[in-house]
């Protein structure tokens, strides 16, 4: 089976995904920070539906400005529009998606599909406001950018504790 | 002569950015289809040296994409590319006849490189 997968594996794995995808992808440098940075900084979101094995929902926020240099950097130039930003938004958050959900299936061989990636921009940024208890991760970028990085606990947690009983 | 491939992504960001990484190398992009359909509508049209498939996509999805496409035209060269790295995904593939599995996120060497081992030998 390999690593002990509980829920302080499942946090680490999230964060270095995070951070390495976002930095291979755009050049951005995240680092962890505490929730007390955050306040009440209005940010977009990327939220997408994980179903299978175990049910998730999961949700990349940022401020809008780390979302515009996202796309800038990627594309190489000043995105033309809001959608354009949004897309690329949306490509890095399915492949955080997809490389998380293979890290939870390499780790306790459990499948699962993501789907329905939508981008929500602020002040209605609510994807996992009604979804029960969820973990958040917080990062902050060089240039000051705050981010987080949330799924929801339940059926996850579940799965991981009945394969620790295993 | 350049090479010609294919993209299948629902992504336009992905096309976009394959675009940027192959410029200026011997390898272009002569079709690029937002959906497995759409990849079986144009195939025969196009007719491209090698085709780069995503696996999720809203429809009919890259692995079945994949296995039409073989039925189809036996001789047609598949890398399959995706961020969902699952085991039996990529042995689903190989058993198919999938030349190859690239992992998203992608730098331009891993693009050639992978692109490079899955096309035919230049005529």
């Amino acid at each position: 089976m390999g690593a002990t997968a509980d829920i302080g594996w499942l946090c680490r794995v999230a964060e270095n995904l995070a951070c390495e995808i976002m930095q291979q992808m755009s050049g951005i440098r995240l680092e962890s920070c505490s929730p007390s940075e955050g306040g009440d900084v209005v940010m977009d979101a990327v939220c997408a539906l994980v179903d299978g094995d175990y049910q998730m929902k999961l949700q990349f926020c940022a401020e809008r400005r780390m979302f515009v240099r996202l796309a800038r950097n990627m594309i190489g130039r000043e995105p033309e529009d809001g959608l354009e930003v949004q897309e690329y938004a949306a490509e890095f958050f399915n492949v955080l998606c997809g490389r998380f959900i293979s890290q939870i299936h390499q780790t306790i061989r459990t499948s699962a599909q993501f789907f329905q990636t939508q981008y929500v921009a602020s002040p209605n940024v609510r994807c996992l406001a009604d979804e029960g208890p969820v973990y958040t991760l917080y990062f902050v970028s060089e240039q000051q950018e705050l981010a987080e990085f949330s799924w929801t606990k339940q059926s996850i947690e579940s799965l991981l504790r009945r394969n620790e009983e295993k | 002569m350049k090479r010609k491939i294919m993209v299948v992504d629902d992504s336009r960001v992905v096309y976009a950015e394959m675009k940027k990484m192959l410029d200026g190398s011997e390898i272009e992009i002569s079709g690029y289809c937002r959906s497995g359909e759409e990849a079986l509508e144009r195939y025969e049209e196009i007719r491209p040296e090698l085709v780069t498939l995503d696996i999720v996509m809203p429809g009919m999805d890259g692995l079945d994409t994949c296995k039409k496409m073989l039925e189809r035209w036996p001789d047609a060269r598949i890398l399959m590319v995706s961020s969902l790295a699952y085991d039996d995904t990529m042995d689903a593939a190989a058993e198919y006849g999938a030349k190859g599995f690239l992992y998203k996120p992608f730098k331009q060497d891993d693009l050639l490189e992978g692109i490079r081992k899955a096309l035919p030998p230049a005529e």
